[in-house]
């Protein structure tokens, strides 16, 4: 069928027809896809714009790449929920919009009005320690935590948020208690990690590595099911005995509805995309640990995580 | 090493053809985005990374780092020609900037501006030079008990801003704080004022509230008087672009003293160029012999403002490129630039990367003095705009202010907010409340509680911590200090007007 | 001051702007109170709204007696120029996105006209078109907001 149709374009194309309406809008995608990136620029949407690049290549036609912050992500989640069901409005963003926000709140859509596409990376988050505590390794923290309940802090990019969420995940797992102290974004936290003021930091490997690598943090652990191939030294959470994976997921949705085969096609261009030396090769330089899962695996770890994260916003009071 | 021979390697890489041109480069782009109002460093430093990845290190970062310094000498010209304030320290220029224009001064106080501004930079450029690792250092001795008490004295200060009752000053300040706590407290998460309304979990955007209570209450008031041009096209000569020695005289020791509370400000990764500003704007008219000429087109009232912005966006790489926390979005680009290039800001960045740190400051400081040069020649040009007959005028200012409020997130959300402040901002015209010390409470409210509540957190509850740390203490005594003296003359002139009133009824038998 | 014309009565407009404030301050008071005031340690949502509000009370009880001490001086604007320029922000706002950046600036200008005249109608659509394209150009193109010329 693809094939007739490629076929069927180009014969158009050589005969000088022009490829009509009816052409267009039985093959996809036809024209421009726009991503959603629902953040500040600086981050997220240079991650997007890179594999967006060369997904346009794979797909044929161009991928605009637009910035729409506001609300921890959810007012441009907002939009691709309620964007026409069509495949040429998608969003790239972090799971936390389609699975902690709506518990929160009344955003104007919920957790079935975004159809997952494909699984785009897993993080790597981090969990940290500032220079000059008791603990340097996962073990120590988790034992000297059992001894002083609430007395070791840890900052988060704010209260509700994944970190935070993941954070308290973790230390139920482990069964100790951690003081929570929430901050703007994790960039504070960090500073006050330097600073002393907070002993354990949680954030994207992005953050923590470098001050790991100059000897300002401590790096304890990844909250990765797996050990991401940016971080392969530090252990997991299982590997040190807590029953506990968290993995932040970056993700593709499209409005739910979208036409099965756009999904496919988006999820399959994703795919080769993430499988080029370009995209690896970045992925190592800005320390994201790009690992694809499709739509059917992507959706059921989503459906895990937005259990998980009801359950816990529920025991914080952070639920609606 | 010392400060020659770093001078030596720094000039060698930064006067190299490719590292001149970047710069060049960047600082325009910088300066063009910054005169569109409300279009900020942000939009163009994210769109241009993606170009910089395939550029030598030093060349990217001078070109980004270019575009964000640059952004800061643009905006002051929409501030002083049109009151439009494009970024939030920007409103401070507006106060005697503006008053400057109607006075047929627009050219005099844009000259005043691009000196003050490259003599800020310049400090801070000096400072990063010097001592930045020793000032990144500092930078993290400031943490919430410290943010808080320097922000409580920037709030009693601003009462200085307001001209007129001393009473509506203070409940505009007050104002903006209970307007700052729109939207999700960070500390619980809970959402404060929003109505339900998503856009609003963030607050209230402070570009739209700007712009809607300084540019669209103007347009409305100018509309009002059926104003016809701002100036007389006439008016318009060489001499009245330059500023007089008188003008020169008042405006070099603010413009020191801004440099330097900017510069200050700059290296707290947690204030921002929005404080430095108000802060040395206060200051100048508290310490000023005639400070009725504050808001009705003082010269120091925005050689001091600007200067101390300009400061404290140039010190603000000391925090970033010592130890890799950036104190705003923009400074984060940077940031995650270097890192993709490969380099790791940190303390000793200055010894193991010594050609790419002394390049990086020199271009700096080459880099203002190109927007030294490019925008003493525009003043002229700028100045026209203002010959355009105001009733076609504010046309356009109107969909520049509907472009910029849009570009900040994307969302015409944000044009309602500024129609929202523009009728809040034109009543408070007519009722001669001020709008200044509303936006600077807007602005510290919600950092005032945020800091406030996370110092108690740190400290496990004792409120003795904002006394007992030195540099919270100082502040705290400061504030404390200039509360009690501004109290003084409220209160005698509160007295002698009773005094008065009671005369005045003896006199006249109503 | 004293060369003024004497004090007939109070500003009803003054008065009416400090009493607004002060319902304000109520409102957050009693806003505030559902959020919940935490403790010393982790001091809740509730604490500031409450303080703030009550603030804002107590000074407009204060710009109510400043005002019944003052006069009136004000003068109201005309409200029709007032209108239309919030007609075109608004109508700008509603329009950009479902129907282009230049549709939505010409309604803008045209709007705007209204407010000041007397502005010439060719010129007008002049001003609309050039403000359209530079937008276009500058924004769309150069900065890449997420805006089309035409059309959502």
């Amino acid at each position: 069928m693809n094939s007739i149709l490629k076929v069927a374009l180009a014969a158009a194309a050589v005969t000088g027809i022009a490829a009509g309406t009816a052409v267009a809008q039985d093959h996809y995608p036809s024209r421009p896809i726009t991503f959603i990136v629902p953040y500040s620029p600086g981050a997220t949407d240079t991650l997007a714009r890179t594999v967006a690049e060369v997904m346009s290549e794979e797909l044929g036609v161009p991928i605009v790449v637009e910035s729409k912050p506001g609300a921890g992500g959810t007012v441009g989640a907002r939009e691709v929920a309620t964007s026409d069901p069509d495949g040429y409005t998608a969003l790239f963003a972090f799971a936390s919009v389609h699975t902690v926000g709506p518990h929160q709140r009344d955003l104007g859509y919920d957790f079935d009005d975004l159809q997952p596409v494909a699984r785009v990376a897993t993080g790597p988050n981090l969990l940290a320690a500032r220079v000059g505590t008791p603990f340097a390794t996962l073990d120590e923290l988790i034992a000297y935590a059992q001894e002083n309940p609430g007395v070791v802090s840890f900052g988060t990019a704010g209260t509700g948020g994944l970190s935070h969420l993941h954070g308290e995940a973790f230390s139920r797992a482990a069964g100790i208690e951690l003081f929570h102290i929430p901050f703007q974004g994790v960039t504070p936290a960090i500073a006050a990690a330097l600073a002393g003021d907070i002993d354990l930091v949680i954030g994207m490997a992005s953050s923590i590595l470098p001050q790991d690598e100059a000897g300002k943090l401590v790096a304890l652990a990844q909250f990765g099911e797996e050990r991401a191939s940016v971080v392969p030294q530090l252990p997991t959470f299982r590997d040190a005995g807590v029953d506990a994976s968290l993995p932040t997921l970056i993700g593709m949705w499209v409005p739910a509805g979208t036409p099965e085969d756009a999904v496919e096609k988006l999820s399959g261009a994703l795919k080769a995309a993430l499988e080029t030396d370009q995209i690896r090769d970045y992925g190592n330089t800005v320390l994201v640990e790009f690992s694809y899962a499709d739509t059917g695996a992507f959706a059921g770890q989503l459906a895990t995580d937005n259990e998980s994260n009801r359950a816990i916003l529920e025991e914080l009071g952070l639920a609606q | 090493m010392n400060l020659l021979e770093g001078l030596a390697i720094g000039f060698s890489a930064a006067l190299s053809g490719e590292a001149l041109l970047f710069c060049f480069v960047g600082v325009s782009i910088g300066m063009f985005v910054g005169v569109l109002p409300g279009i900020g460093a942000l939009a163009a430093v994210s769109m241009i990374l993606p170009v910089t990845f395939h550029l030598e290190p030093m060349s990217a970062i001078i070109m980004l780092a270019g575009i964000f310094y640059g952004s800061q000498y643009g905006g002051s010209i929409a501030s002083i020609l049109l009151n439009l304030p494009g970024t939030a320290p920007n409103a401070v220029t507006c106060l005697d900037g503006y008053p400057m224009t109607r006075q047929g001064r627009a050219g005099v106080a844009l000259f005043i501006t691009t000196i003050t501004s490259f003599v800020g930079s310049t400090l801070a450029i000096l400072l990063l030079m010097g001592f930045a690792p020793v000032l990144g250092q500092f930078a993290l001795r400031f943490s919430s008990a410290e943010y808080f008490s320097m922000m409580l004295l920037g709030l009693v200060a601003a009462s200085a801003l307001s001209i007129g009752s001393p009473l509506k000053g203070l409940v505009a300040v007050v104002a903006g704080l209970v307007l700052g706590l729109v939207g999700m407290d960070v500390n619980s998460g809970q959402d404060r004022f929003t109505f339900g309304i998503v856009e609003l979990f963030d607050g209230l955007n402070l570009i739209a509230v700007a712009m809607g209570l300084f540019g669209v209450a103007e347009i409305l008031a100018n509309i009002g008087n059926r104003r016809t041009t701002v100036i007389d096209p006439r008016s318009i000569t060489i001499k009245s672009l330059i500023p007089t020695r008188q003008d020169m005289r008042l405006a070099w020791k603010p413009a020191l003293r801004g440099s330097a509370i900017g510069s200050f400000v700059g290296i707290l990764p947690g204030a921002g160029p929005s404080i430095a500003a108000f802060m040395s704007y206060a200051l100048e008219k508290k310490i000023s012999r005639t400070p009725a000429r504050f808001g009705r087109g003082a010269v120091e009232g925005i050689s001091a403002p600007e200067a101390a912005n300009n400061a404290s966006v140039q010190a603000a790489f000391i925090p970033t490129l010592t130890l890799g926390i950036p104190g705003d979005a923009t400074m984060a680009i940077l940031l995650a630039a270097m890192m993709i290039h490969g380099i790791l800001p940190q303390p000793e960045f200055f010894s193991t990367q010594p050609q790419l740190f002394w390049g990086l400051v020199v271009s700096f400081w080459i880099g203002n003095l190109i927007l030294l040069i490019l925008n003493i020649p525009l003043i002229g040009l700028w100045v026209r705009i203002l010959t355009i007959p105001y009733h076609y005028l504010f046309i356009g200012i109107l969909f520049f202010i509907c472009v910029g409020v849009y570009s900040v997130n994307n969302n015409p959300f944000d044009v309602l907010i500024v129609i929202i402040f523009g009728v809040i901002g034109y009543f408070m015209l007519i009722y001669q409340y001020p709008a200044a010390p509303l936006l600077m409470g807007f602005i510290l409210g919600p950092m005032m509680e945020e800091h406030f509540r996370r110092a108690l957190l740190f400290s496990r509850g004792d409120l003795a911590t904002f006394v007992e740390r030195p540099i919270s203490g100082a502040f705290l005594a400061a504030a404390l200090l200039v509360l009690v003296a501004s109290l003084v003359p409220i209160a005698r002139a509160a007295l002698r007007r009773r005094a008065e009133a009671g005369g005045m009824d003896a006199r006249s038998p109503e | 001051m004293s060369e003024e014309a004497p004090a007939t009565r109070p500003d009803a407009g003054e008065i009416a702007v400090a009493l607004i404030l002060g319902a304000i301050g109520v409102y957050v008071i009693l806003e505030g109170r559902t959020y919940g005031l935490g403790t010393i340690v982790r001091i809740g949502p509730a604490y500031f709204p409450i303080a703030l509000g009550t603030l804002l009370l107590v000074l407009s009880i204060g710009l109510v007696m400043e005002a019944l001490r003052g006069r009136n001086r004000t003068v109201l604007p005309a409200f029709a120029p007032f209108l239309f320029v919030m007609a075109g922000l608004g109508a700008w706002g509603l329009l950009v996105e479902p129907f282009g950046l230049v549709p939505a600036t010409f309604v803008l200008v045209i709007l705007a006209a209204f407010a000041h005249p007397p502005a010439r109608p060719l010129r007008i659509l002049a001003i609309a078109a050039a403000l359209s394209g530079f937008g276009w150009l500058v924004f769309v193109r150069g900065l890449a907001i997420p805006l089309t010329a035409f059309g959502g």
